[in-house]
């Protein structure tokens, strides 16, 4: 799943901005879920909050050419969303008079909201970890644990050493460790990578 | 609320990411505290944000939604062609964290039925124990996540050098330099999900349990030695004749000389409880006074100076510091509070409040969901969703 490369961002707004489709993908692949994560967080509604949050997604293919940095786009996606489901709770609030909504509507209050997108935008860029990995790095890491691949057809098909392919297996797990707390060694790596953990118990 | 406030968040979250990946530059450290240090409700979101056990939570919401599927429909409505591409298939497992936690023995000294399964996807939504997690902040409003922390000397404040010894102990050296400099206080914050044992200047060793926080000066000297606390601690204080030991919790003051006691002042409890295991101390409030001897407790109900004291078991005041639960005859409501803290968990009650009370010992390293299987039975049925338990009467 193909996201924006944040050491080019300028290339990517360039071609964001003149209606490319892959760079539309990376970046609905990137905030989709941390603005679902946020819109959640207001409505309780799942289902609602995914139908919203591609109502803006639209609305921003649409408005390509307004966004002259990634900054500008974050910013449009999440101010959109929080207005959306304002006003979507205020519509049911009326229209249902449902008390899930009032609670809803109540409980969304400027601290929710601007913590909920903090925790959002935090989330996304902790666990975007596997993809920050130098990119030789990142490739064995999800050959090995993800595609199940042998060594010697990792080393293969990337057209590099065995030995290299160990290193790299051994040099992204110690960047995980780093980027991790005590604590969250044994549970980040495991969850990240499960295979991984006997590597880590030696 | 306007476009700015929202702003200002994006860029706080970036900041708070790049701490918890230790990449922040000095000037960014500096707004990061100002901004923690502005309100109890972002210093609330900060101790949120440094347990893994949350970020993990919130990220398997994060994760429940389907990007794929939304993108095509999306690009579907936009009538952008969907080219379809050939996925290698993924095998992606999450083991249960349960799994990880093998390593801990389960000693449960009372049998009970062990009815159904109470959460479907065991693996994936079972909620982890509490560890060593604490937030340490210095006199000048720097914030240290501790469990971000490495080992080794942490920072040095006016004489004192405090350093990170293990995971879950930091330890204070005061120097004789340290004496007529200006008095500057630390306090560390243990969140939900947290514990933490430091050890003062002097060398008393003292043992936070989960939503617990304790002030104290960087080093002692004058007087007295006293400290504030919040939540509950276990104390083994260093004797000192000439210099008092004190700990003042909820307006109650434990004094001591040399002496191993545990307060508990939670003030969702209903009572402020100290008990003495070693030595002898005196618990005070508004000019009403009561000595201990070792295996007695005092209570003191709030807004109240009205202390009464009796004999105790002392293993289950302190069963925390020792890693279990120990309910003697208590209450639902007690029990679940001791749960909500340790494993950072909501607590809601569907129906009538069940009457049952209970009365064991369980491991507090364990799962929700293993602490709870032990609990349930005919009459009481647990379920966990997300960040909550939910108890329901089931008669």
């Amino acid at each position: 799943m193909p996201r924006i490369d944040q050491t080019h961002t300028e290339t990517f707004i360039l071609e964001f901005k003149s209606g490319n489709v892959t760079a539309f993908d990376q970046i609905f692949n990137q905030f989709y879920n941390p603005l679902c994560y946020f819109g959640n967080r207001i409505l309780q509604d799942k289902f609602a909050t995914e139908d919203l949050v591609q109502d803006i997604f639209v609305k921003l293919w649409h408005k390509n050419e307004d966004f002259n940095s990634l900054e500008s786009i974050k910013s449009f996606l999440y101010v959109s969303v929080r207005n959306a489901c304002l006003n979507y709770l205020e519509k049911a609030k009326v229209k249902t008079k449902h008390a899930d909504y009032m609670m809803a509507q109540g409980q969304a209050t400027e601290e929710t909201i601007l913590h909920s997108i903090i925790e959002a935008e935090i989330l996304r860029e902790i666990f975007d970890t596997v993809d920050t990995l130098p990119e030789q790095c990142r490739k064995v890491i999800r050959m090995t644990f993800e595609e199940g691949k042998k060594p010697k057809e990792i080393a293969d098909e990337l057209g590099i050493t065995v030995s290299t392919v160990n290193n790299q297996k051994m040099r992204g797990l110690g960047l995980l460790k780093k980027r991790l707390s005590d604590d969250g060694l044994a549970l980040g790596i495991a969850l990240f990578f499960p295979e991984a953990i006997h590597h880590l118990l030696k | 609320m306007d476009e700015q406030g929202i702003n200002d968040a994006l860029r706080m979250a970036g900041i708070l990411a790049r701490y918890l990946k230790a990449e922040l530059s000095e000037e960014e450290e500096k707004e990061l505290f100002d901004w923690i240090n502005k309100s109890e409700s972002n210093f609330r979101l900060f101790a949120n944000i440094i347990n893994e056990q949350n970020l993990e939570a919130y990220h398997q919401d994060m994760r429940s939604f389907n990007t794929d599927a939304a993108r095509e429909k999306v690009k579907e409505k936009l009538g952008i062609p969907v080219i379809i591409k050939m996925q290698p298939k993924r095998r992606w497992y999450i083991p249960a964290a349960a799994a990880i936690l093998i390593l801990f023995s389960v000693s449960i000294l009372f049998y009970r039925q062990h009815p159904k399964p109470l959460i479907s996807a065991y693996h994936k939504t079972d909620i982890a124990p509490g560890g060593n997690k604490a937030i340490l902040t210095l006199a000048n409003g720097t914030h240290i996540a501790l469990n971000y922390a490495k080992n080794g000397k942490l920072a040095v404040q006016g004489g004192t050098v405090i350093n990170k010894t293990a995971n879950g102990q930091i330890i204070y050296s005061a120097a004789s330099s340290a004496l007529g400099a200006a008095v500057a206080y630390n306090k560390i914050t243990i969140p939900r999900g947290g514990q933490y044992m430091v050890v003062l200047p002097d060398g008393t060793k003292v043992w936070l349990n989960a939503a617990s926080s304790l002030k104290y000066p960087t080093a002692f000297y004058g007087n007295e030695r006293k400290v504030e606390l919040t939540g509950e601690g276990y104390f083994e204080v260093v004797h000192n004749n000439k210099l008092p030991f004190r700990v003042v919790a909820d307006g109650e003051t434990i004094e001591d000389i040399g002496t191993h006691f545990n307060v508990n002042a939670y003030t969702d409890e209903p009572v402020l409880t100290t008990t003495l295991l070693e030595g002898k101390i005196r618990v005070s409030k508004d000019g009403a006074s009561a000595v201990l001897v070792p295996g007695q407790q005092s209570i003191l109900p709030p807004n109240s100076n009205s202390i009464s004291v009796k004999e105790a078991d002392t293993e289950e005041a302190v069963a925390w510091k020792n890693g279990y639960f120990n309910f003697n005859h208590a209450d639902i409501k007690t029990v679940m509070r001791s749960l909500s803290r340790w494993y950072d968990v909501d607590i809601a009650y569907e129906g009538n409040v069940p009457g049952r009370h209970f009365t064991g010992e369980i491991h507090r390293n364990l799962n929700a969901s293993q602490v709870l299987e032990v609990l349930s039975d005919l009459n009481i049925s647990f379920r966990i969703d997300g960040k909550k338990i939910i108890v329901t009467d089931k008669k």
